[in-house]
């Protein structure tokens, strides 16, 4: 039996974001089923868990508020929460923040300092306890009722799910898509794929838990997985569309040829959506690489870019191979995500930042290094419809880059974003902008009216040409 | 010489794919021609033959010595086939080069290639063993010198399965220079020992066991020796095997009593006929009158249909029809107009067949698939997932070209089993034997269960029904902390037993068959899922582990016999890392737990735990403070989560701690080591001008995943530098296709982690 009324778990609040003069509705979807740490306070339940601290009503049941990153939090993954001197107190990452005294207001914006790091010794494990099939992290009671927090399936009051059924399926997003069946659709780390509309969050259930990438090709959503390559065209039955259950890292649409791309560790596999003959066509290895991480189409000419952790960049154009790597002159043969936008491929790398190529180059030694980016471990590089591309990367930013190679390039971070990783910056219509991280899903409405899109950057920020060995 | 295949050979090649008629002739055979010649083979004289066979139960290793008379001047170079029988497998195999033993050696397929190719270059000839057929090996030796006596040793294994409660062990011989000793021990009572081709002479051992002397017999070319274990009737049984700090192998037997009073349930049977091509002559004739029979004995109550396949699919009746003389007449009649033709569409004919059933409570539906061919698995799997039905599934697979994974996999998903069938003249009894534990099986339903301990990868994975006298044999992996009780429950004659037996799983005992058996099964199993649904990572890693610790050759291994002492130096360091690599991977066999990565930078590798499906809970605890709960997953037959690793983690090796819950409530504790490695690998360059090039050789430090060269500017000069030291790590080397007298090299090293560096070097 689950509580009579369910809630949102999210949060809308409108902040100064990206920019000092204008505002953005801000949007934070967490999932709370993780739970770490319980307190009972009264009558009131906090539960700390890797989507924020939940406070409960006991005697109603019911969920009254969730203190996430968008009230100050550091993280949305709240370790432990307890109270001293009669203020609830919430360990999150290496810092312990402060709600202030209890009181009936929901909504508090935290305050927070560092303290030392714990330490996370697990050299003798306890036999875990279950309870409704999940592990018990935490107990407490309540008038003599047990309250339960779970690894997995959120916090009970007795035989009672207090936790709000209606949630992201997960707080680590890594691929985001709409315009199939008039719901966003997004594919988690490893909790599956679920959906978003008016009505609220529903979970599909097909056979894979961990995804790489989602994508819609006329009236079928594709889902890359490492669990292989599905597709469906109701959300409900997912068939299996590549033979064999290799991962599938990444998808492209060609939509000159009108087909599918996919590559798995070790292949590029096209997949026909119109004509007689629909089987995949499978490239082996091409450009000689062993482990493809992405795949991109340039919209102009058909050609097929592709990002690998040992080859670079390759572009395929017709029959010829062209491969842009550590040793053809790049800093880096370790390429994450590749882009194609007017001209110019974006090609992301682990720790190399971000590298822009003419997308005709004939050498590596014509790329240039974005430097607002240097160094950063990149996550996401996608296309932006004004021109441009939005990157991801591991160390809290969400950075536009404007323009072509030698255009002049903004590249900001995002304000308090829910996790420092971002791995998939979706646009969607109307120029929202939902970024997906390993703490939660955050929607952004109205960027356009962000100073940070208008911002032209200083004359440092010039696209530089690439410092390779044999340059120094 | 030119044979550079390597591993299983596709037998397409060598036999027609017609089942070939069972050779009941000697079988093992040296065929030589000289060395510098193309003269056709000979066969040379098999002048001495020693069997030395020692049987544990009813499992036999049997050293063969056979030594081979060069009676010419001519050096030569010879082909050693031998045929045995069906079931056996090839465990160790040498050859002598004067005083010199070569033994073969099992290695991982990409190390066995560079060794081949090497050795091949210099103009030698490695001993790689093929496995022509069932139970049929060959390989090749160099040189055979002028009047040289070659000796030769293979050593076979297998298992024998009790038929009417008695045992009976075969082996082919090549001479009337034979001689046999026998050593069989078991704890249970031996009863009729007996050879029906040798004369025996029987000692009786201080530890109880027997040890026979076979006389050589002029013109015999096979030995037999039957005895029957005696044991009170319905006793599950056990050997076990454990080493010290691992888990233990179990190998369980159990034989159905000969009959038992009970009702037939009526069967809805329906036969499947593969009439493709391949299948003419007398594996049709054969398969058709084996299926005349079963139609024969189908009695009123029973529902008979017949679906006859080739490239495309036709049925006698659009359903199973009840069993009167009219459509029993119609049965024969369609069976015997069946005429071959066509290729194989194994996924169509079981759509058809599937889709065909009407299921009735208190009926059982059954399928009789027989085919001699190999068909595409994508299809037959989407048939099986798109049935919901309670149908079993029984196939039969018909000589070597038959995709036996693909057969084994489709019954175990429809609750039936496979059967193979080696020659067209086993098709009758295999199948009547079949029909006879589907018809009236003794023992039905039957599941294993343990208490106590944990029993886990059981194989076969679904035990089939057992028919009168048959005998069971199931081999499982087993942990407990003291004796385990094992029980088998199921059905006899419409009531239910249970039969058990006490399985210490903490006591360390001896009896490596037991593992070897188990590891067989496990391979198979493994080989089957690639099949079915695709190589992954870890299927092939898991199969190449188990290969090498028990020296099967599987697709991703082969077994070769190198002379050490002829190897040049390259080659021979090739070999030596080539054993090391074995080695270590055998030091560190994951035999339960399995990282997609165990060197990395901090990223998202998948962590699997290998546990029942039924365990409660796997939770894997990381040392940098995140805790997971594992999901089992379908089509690995793991538990799997993705973490993730935060890029501040200092470099390192690291355990993630694993505790599996078990449905009994068993706790199982298990480690997972890996590394965070985010440094540049450190490296050494050296240029050397040469004729054909520019000699670059690369020194690391640690081990690495690739190395790379290239003249800056020039593309087309790209190299992938190949190992010269130990493999994976040490020296590296290539010939950069330059002349140019100035310029820059760049080195690109990347490591296991993938981590790279970049060196540039001027060419002087």
């Amino acid at each position: 039996m689950r509580a009579g009324m369910t809630q949102l778990a999210t949060l809308t609040t409108t902040v100064l974001a990206l920019g000092s003069s204008v505002f953005a509705e801000r949007t934070l979807y967490t999932n709370t089923q993780a739970v770490e740490d319980v307190l009972v306070v009264g009558d009131r339940l906090f539960v700390a868990t890797q989507g924020g601290l939940e406070q409960y009503d006991l005697p109603r049941r019911l969920r009254t508020g969730l203190v996430t990153t968008e009230d100050g939090l550091p993280s949305n993954f709240v370790r432990r929460v307890f109270t001293d001197n009669g203020a609830v107190l919430v360990a999150v990452g290496d810092g312990v923040c402060q709600l202030g005294a209890i009181g009936q207001t929901t909504r508090r914006r935290a305050t927070c300092r560092s303290v030392p790091p714990e330490r996370h010794a697990a050299a003798s494990l306890p036999t875990p306890s279950l309870y409704r099939g999940a592990r018990v992290t935490a107990e407490a009671t309540w008038r003599g009722e047990r309250v339960r927090g779970t690894a997995t399936a959120g916090v009970w009051l007795g035989e009672l799910d207090l936790t709000p059924m209606q949630s992201i399926c997960s707080n680590h997003i890594v691929a985001i898509q709409d315009h199939f069946l008039g719901r966003t659709w997004f594919g988690s780390f490893d909790e599956g794929l679920c959906s978003l509309d008016a009505s609220g969050w529903q979970r599909a259930h097909g056979p894979f838990r961990m995804i790489n990438d989602l994508m819609v090709a006329g009236d079928t959503l594709y889902v890359a997985s490492s669990e292989g390559l599905f597709a469906t065209t109701d959300g409900e039955v997912f068939r299996r569309v590549l033979t064999g259950n290799d991962a599938v890292a990444d998808l492209a649409y060609d939509g000159k040829r009108q087909r599918v791309l996919a590559v798995t560790n070790t292949t590029l596999y096209a997949i026909p959506l119109t004509g007689a003959r629909r089987r995949p066509v499978a490239t082996f290895r091409p450009g000689g690489a062993r482990s493809l991480q992405s795949v991109a189409v340039d919209p102009t000419n058909g050609n097929v870019w592709l990002a690998s952790e040992d080859r670079g960049a390759i572009r395929i154009a017709g029959k010829e191979t062209t491969g842009f790597d550590a040793l053809t002159g790049l800093p880096t043969s370790w390429a994450i995500e590749v882009a194609v936008v007017d001209g110019t491929a974006y090609v992301g790398t682990l720790r190399h930042g971000v590298f822009a190529l003419p997308a005709n180059a004939t050498s590596a030694t014509e790329a240039r290094a974005l430097p607002a980016l240097a160094h950063a471990w990149t996550l996401a590089v996608t296309p932006r419809r004004q021109g441009g591309v939005l990157v991801g990367t591991q160390a809290g930013w969400l950075a536009v880059v404007d323009g072509a190679v030698r255009s002049p390039i903004a590249a900001r971070a995002t304000e308090n974003p829910p996790h420092g990783s971002i791995h998939v910056i979706y646009e969607a219509d109307r120029g929202a902008i939902w970024i997906g991280s390993e703490g939660g899903t955050l929607r952004v409405d109205h960027p356009e009216d962000d100073a940070f899109e208008k911002t032209r950057a200083p004359h440092a920020a010039l696209a530089q040409p690439l410092q390779t060995a044999s340059q120094n | 010489m030119s044979c550079r295949r390597l591993g299983w050979l596709s037998l397409g090649l060598l036999l027609s794919p017609a089942v070939r008629p069972t050779v009941s002739h000697a079988q093992a055979t040296l065929e030589a021609r000289a060395a510098e010649g193309n003269g056709a083979p000979e066969t040379l004289a098999l002048s001495d033959e020693q069997l030395t066979i020692r049987i544990d139960r009813q499992y036999a290793e049997t050293n063969l010595r056979h030594t081979f008379t060069n009676g010419s001047d001519t050096r030569l170079e010879g082909q050693y086939r031998l045929r045995a029988q069906q079931g056996a497998e090839v465990q160790q195999f040498a050859y002598w080069n004067g005083e010199e033993k070569i033994v073969g050696e099992v290695f991982e397929k990409q190390d066995a290639n560079r060794i081949y190719d090497n050795v091949t270059g210099t103009g030698r000839d490695p001993g790689l063993l093929e496995r022509t057929g069932e139970g049929s090996f060959a390989f090749k030796i160099f040189p055979i010198e002028a009047h040289e006596q070659k000796r030769v040793e293979v050593t076979l294994h297998q298992w024998m399965k009790r038929s009417g409660g008695a045992v009976e062990y075969r082996v082919p011989l090549g001479s009337d220079n034979h001689r046999i000793v026998v050593e069989l021990h078991d704890e249970r009572a031996i009863a009729h020992l007996q050879s029906s081709t040798h004369a025996l002479t029987t000692e009786r051992l201080p530890n109880g066991s027997y040890r026979l002397r076979a006389a050589p017999q002029k013109g015999q070319r096979q030995f037999v020796l039957r005895w029957e274990p005696t044991e009170p009737p319905l006793l599950l049984s056990a050997a076990k095997h454990k080493d010290a700090g691992q888990d233990g192998y179990v190998a369980m037997q159990l034989v159905a009593p000969p009959s038992v009073q009970q009702a037939r349930a009526p069967k809805d049977v329906t036969i499947v006929l593969d009439h493709s091509g391949s299948m003419n002559g007398e594996p049709l004739a054969q398969a058709k009158l084996a299926a005349e029979e079963i139609a024969d004995a189908l009695v009123p109550g029973d529902k008979v249909n017949v679906i006859s396949f080739d490239d495309g699919a036709d049925r006698l009746f659009a359903r199973p029809q009840p069993v009167t003389d009219e459509t029993r007449r119609q049965t024969l009649s369609y069976l015997r107009a069946i005429t071959p033709a066509g290729g194989t569409d194994i996924a169509l004919a079981l759509r058809l067949a599937l889709a065909s059933q009407t299921p009735e409570p208190g009926r059982s539906a059954l399928i009789l698939f027989l085919t001699d061919g190999q068909s595409p698995t994508a299809p037959v799997f989407e048939a099986l997932r798109n049935d919901r039905s309670a149908t079993r599934v029984f196939t039969v697979g018909l000589g070597h070209g038959v995709d036996r994974a693909l057969l084994q996999k489709l019954a175990e998903q429809k609750r039936g089993r496979f059967t193979y069938v080696e020659s067209a003249a086993a098709i009758r009894p295999e199948v009547t034997r079949l029909w006879k534990s589907l018809e009236e099986p003794v023992l039905t339903d039957l599941q294993l269960e343990a208490s106590g301990g944990v029993i886990k990868r059981i194989y076969p994975k679904t035990i089939a029904d057992l028919a009168p006298g048959e005998e069971l044999l199931v081999v499982a992996r087993v942990a407990s902390e003291g004796p385990m009780s094992v029980k088998l429950t199921g059905q006899m004659g419409g009531k239910p037993v249970q039969f058990s037996t006490v399985v210490d799983g903490k006591k360390d005992e001896s009896r490596p068959w037991v593992g070897r058996l188990w590891a067989e099964e496990r391979v198979r199993d493994l080989l089957a899922e690639v099949a079915f649904v695709g190589e992954s990572a870890e299927l092939k890693q898991e199969t190449i582990d188990l290969a090498l610790a028990y020296d099967l050759v599987t697709p991703y291994t082969s077994f070769l016999a190198i002379p050490e002492t002829e190897l040049s130096g390259a080659t021979k360091q090739l070999y030596a890392s080539a054993k090391q690599r074995k080695a270590d991977r055998l030091a560190a066999h994951p035999d339960a737990i399995a990282l997609s990565r165990n060197a990395m930078p901090p990223g998202d590798p998948i962590l699997l735990v290998k546990a029942p499906r039924d365990a409660k809970q796997v939770t894997a605890t990381f040392p940098f403070g995140l805790v997971k709960d594992l999901v089992y997953d379908e089509t690995t037959g793991c538990w799997k989560t993705r973490f993730l690793v935060p890029n501040t983690v200092a470099d390192g090796h690291y355990y993630a701690d694993v505790v599996v819950i078990h449905a009994d409530g068993a706790r199982e504790d298990l480690m997972a080591l890996y590394k965070i490695d985010s440094k540049e690998p450190a490296f050494d360059v050296k240029l050397e001008k040469r004729a054909g090039g520019l000699w670059v050789v690369v020194d690391t430090a640690e081990e690495v995943r690739e190395c790379q060269a290239m003249l800056v500017g020039t593309a087309s000069t790209r190299i992938v530098l190949q190992p010269v030291g130990a493999v994976g790590k040490g020296r590296f080397a290539g010939m950069l296709p330059t002349h140019a007298d100035l310029g820059t090299v760049r080195v690109v090293v990347a490591d296991t982690a993938r981590n790279e560096a970049i060196v540039e070097v001027g060419i002087e």
